[in-house]
């Protein structure tokens, strides 16, 4: 029986290891010639059709749009040189960039893009909200979109990875993809589901190359592996990383932490009709009382830049002339005294009418980090005589109790350029038609000046003068004070110093690992 | 010994059939609108608008009553339509297909390691009872069994990944890759194996025949060998059948840390995406895995031991 069940289990363990070495057997090519970049993310495309999931291929660079997204978050010229509009705002005139061939050999004309474009809009969501009425090639080099009516968005919203460039045998004939056959400079090789995409250097390429051979994409969910394959050498660059384990990379040799702010800023809404916040004055005192650096170091470990304005500093949109709330809790205690409040009986908190201050703050768990920075601002809000109560719930939950407005602040992450363009936060969060609708931003508050500077940006053309319309918003909010923004989201990356040229982007628009080359 | 059997596999339908209605009210009774968390996941939004929600929702069926769709979701599924994923557009069938073959390979894998190592091991410390063996085996089970997987996953590829760079972080490449992770399953598995072949061990040795055996003038070797490892070996095996379900209840921990693709990752993203129908489809193939060794541990049980007669049962 014994020698049996030895057998048995030396076949089964046979067995085993055959089973293992029959699969993929492609491992990890180590020849010194060839460059190749690895890198490790989170993000797996849910399919390889960019024309429903744009993100990565834009992304680690093997395809393009008509329009790119620079550093500071702004639409920059990409496969289309030069872009104007109609008066009446329905016609977009796009002239592409001459001399850009597919991976496939096939040239970058009109007609291919017009053929790529149809194919985004019955394949992706992300352009429901955007009332296109058909697209004309007029000649080789000039696209022609059709608006159903003005629509001032179309360069922010043709910048999606889902307006990607494609070649039409990227695509067999029922409209299923074969490969994603682009313009980047890199062209797609393969792809292990939930494992690794792999790239090779367009050698076409219309700018200037890339300066590595190959790129693996490596999809690792968990951010702890990212951590391991860095440091085993098995990858040069890990993307979003937890501000825990940077932590431990920022004074080690050998290794550069990039931190980049990105458009996510986490804020307080204030119930802007109901009492206390009803008063302008007692949302400044709570924007004195708050230590934004101190919410930084206790919280986010260090990582992190205090709240200014609705923009993170480093985007174009910011307002960089706005000072932020400095931590003065005189100040603040003078503002609730001129609003009516003041400690009368001697407990610590100040009192109205005989009421006590008492607030309630609504925050939920889905973002760990929100919770704990409630109760540090309930600690600061108490020095200055102000009492909050916390409740937490999931996204679910608390967003029922805020559609209700039972509620006094609202804690949350609140994400601000889904387009590359204040268009759309502006007109749901800060004018009146969004505001009134249960806004996540200045929740039931208007400002006439505001609501026509935002109107007034949507028919300009003129980039820097909508700029100079969204800075006078912003001031505005910040004075007027219905939300108090408190810090802005930082995304981790950390790269060893084997590989230079890497630049962290301030939404994850694009990589741009052709700049990227061994030391 | 065909009635038996038949039984057990008829007895298997009303567990199936439970485990369908379980499965299906916890995805669909978890809070949130589906098609709203789907929406946000697809358009990149924090509020996608409402037609888009209407729309998404008739898309997904979820304006139907709940036992509608409750009665529409099992003839799909007993048809072997288990939907599609709305992230890859993918068959549930073609994903959990996809992911099942890594995970199977590392539960036989960390199974073969366990039994290599744990009986040997069961059967030392039994042998030589309060030995210096025994209490290692007590001291690593004891060890080995309360320790965290994601605890021993680091430790592991602390030393053998980062120090001693023989054997890659993640990924599954090949054989090589399949090492840590497999190992990492094994260690909680052969604390438990080892302990439990040396107390069947242990009774077996104050068993009569072994005395008979022993009387007659056996040598301890072949008395050990021949007759006590046999009969030992049965509630082991019974036990060892029955874990291997529970290393796919593992395999959720160690896929993700060790980013193999197999169904317990596939499970993990289901849950943070809400991708309801490969969630569904992931919790029924687990059901059935559970249920289909259960039923051949059962089985193997009376094959291998003709003492028990399952006469009426």
């Amino acid at each position: 029986m014994k020698k049996h069940f030895c057998i048995l289990v030396l076949m089964l363990f046979i067995a085993v290891l055959t089973l293992g070495c029959t699969g993929t057997q492609t491992g990890i090519q180590q020849s010194a010639k060839p460059t190749t970049l690895t890198l490790a993310a989170q993000w797996e495309p849910k399919t390889i059709d960019p024309h429903e999931y744009g993100y990565t291929g834009q992304r680690i660079g093997y395809t393009e749009s008509l329009t790119g997204v620079d550093y500071e978050g702004k639409v920059i010229p990409s496969l289309a040189t030069d872009w104007s509009v109609s008066p009446d705002g329905k016609t977009w005139t796009f002239t592409l960039r001459k001399g850009v061939v597919f991976h496939d050999g096939t040239p970058f004309t009109a007609e291919a893009m017009k053929k790529s474009l149809e194919r985004s809009l019955t394949k992706s969501m992300s352009f429901a909200a955007v009332p296109i009425a058909g697209i004309d090639a007029s000649d080789t080099q000039t696209l022609v979109v059709r608006m159903n009516k003005s629509f001032l968005l179309l360069p922010a919203y043709l910048s999606r990875g889902e307006a990607s460039a494609l070649s039409s045998s990227s695509w067999d004939a029922n409209g299923t993809i074969i490969k994603p056959i682009g313009t980047g400079p890199f062209m797609f090789d393969s792809w292990k589901p939930k494992e690794e995409i792999s790239l090779v250097k367009n050698p076409r390429y219309w700018g200037t190359g890339a300066l590595v051979d190959k790129v693996v994409y490596r999809i690792i969910p968990e951010a702890l592996t990212r951590n391991m394959l860095l440091k085993s050498d098995e990858i040069q660059l890990a993307v979003i990383m937890p501000p825990d384990i940077a932590v431990g990379y920022m004074n080690q040799s050998g290794f550069t932490v990039q931190q980049q702010s990105i458009p996510r800023v986490r804020m307080i809404s204030f119930n802007n009709i109901k009492a206390p916040f009803n008063d302008a004055r007692v949302r400044q005192a709570v924007n004195y009382a708050i230590d934004r650096d101190a919410l930084i170091t206790s919280v986010l470990e260090g990582i992190g830049t205090p709240g200014t304005g609705l923009f993170p500093p480093d985007s174009y949109w910011a307002n960089k002339s706005i000072q932020p709330y400095p931590y003065n809790l005189d100040k603040a205690r003078q503002l609730l005294a001129d609003a009516g409040w003041k400690d009368t009986n001697g407990d610590g908190i100040v009192e109205k009418d005989g009421n006590p201050f008492r607030v309630k703050l609504l925050t939920y768990s889905e973002r760990a980090e929100l919770p704990p920075m409630a109760e540090v601002i309930q600690q600061q809000l108490k020095k200055a005589g102000m009492d909050m109560e916390i409740t937490v719930g999931t996204s679910t939950a608390t967003e029922g109790i805020f559609k209700t407005g039972e509620y006094d602040m609202y804690l949350m992450g609140r994400g601000v350029l889904f387009t590359p363009d204040p268009d759309e936060i502006m007109m749901t969060d800060y004018h009146s038609s969004g505001t009134s609708k249960n806004a996540y931003g200045a929740f039931r508050w208007n400002n006439s000046r505001v609501d026509s500077l935002i109107e007034q940006a949507r028919t300009t053309q003129d980039l820097s003068a909508r700029k100079a319309m969204y800075d006078e918003v912003q001031s505005i909010v910040v004075a007027e004070t219905p939300v108090a923004y408190l810090n802005y989201y930082v995304n981790l990356d950390i790269t060893n110093d084997k590989i230079s040229g890497y630049r962290s982007h301030t939404n994850e628009y694009c990589y741009h690992l052709e700049n990227v080359y061994f030391v | 010994m065909q009635a038996i059997i038949i039984h057990r596999i008829l007895q298997i339908i009303p567990v199936l059939l439970g485990i369908s209605i379980i499965t299906f009210l916890l995805v669909s009774l978890a809070p949130g609108d589906p098609a709203e968390i789907s929406l946000k996941a697809i358009l990149d939004t924090d509020s996608p608008s409402p037609e888009a929600i209407s729309v998404m929702r008739a898309e997904m069926g979820l304006d139907q009553p709940l036992h509608i769709r409750y009665f529409i979701w099992l003839s799909r599924v007993v048809q072997g339509d288990l939907g599609f994923s709305y992230l890859s557009h993918k068959s549930t069938v073609h994903e959990i297909l996809y992911a099942l073959p890594t995970t199977f390979y590392l539960a036989a894998l960390a199974m073969s390691i366990s039994i290599i190592i744990g009986i040997p091991l069961g059967i030392a410390a039994a042998v030589r009872q309060n030995g210096l063996l025994d209490h290692f085996c007590r001291i690593f089970s004891v060890i080995g069994n309360s320790t965290p997987e994601f605890f021993i996953a680091i430790i592991l590829l602390l030393v053998f990944a980062i120090n001693l760079k023989i054997l890659p972080v993640a990924g599954s490449g090949g054989f090589q890759y399949f090492i840590l992770p497999s190992v990492v399953l094994a260690i909680g598995l052969i604390a438990i194996t080892s302990r439990i072949m040396r107390t069947s061990m242990l009774d077996v040795l104050e068993e009569n025949y072994i005395l008979t055996a022993r009387s007659k003038g056996l040598d301890r070797k072949t008395i050990i060998t021949k007759h006590a490892i046999k009969n030992a070996l049965l509630p082991v095996m019974t036990y060892m059948g029955t874990q291997f379900g529970w290393l796919f209840g593992g395999a959720v921990i160690v896929e993700s840390i060790f980013a193999l693709p197999g169904i317990g990752r596939l499970t993990v993203e289901a849950v943070e995406t809400r991708d309801i129908m490969i969630l569904q489809g992931c919790m029924i193939t687990f059901a059935i895995i559970f249920v289909v060794i259960n039923l051949v541990v059962d089985l193997s049980y009376i094959y291998l031991n003709p003492a028990i007669k399952y006469e009426e049962v």
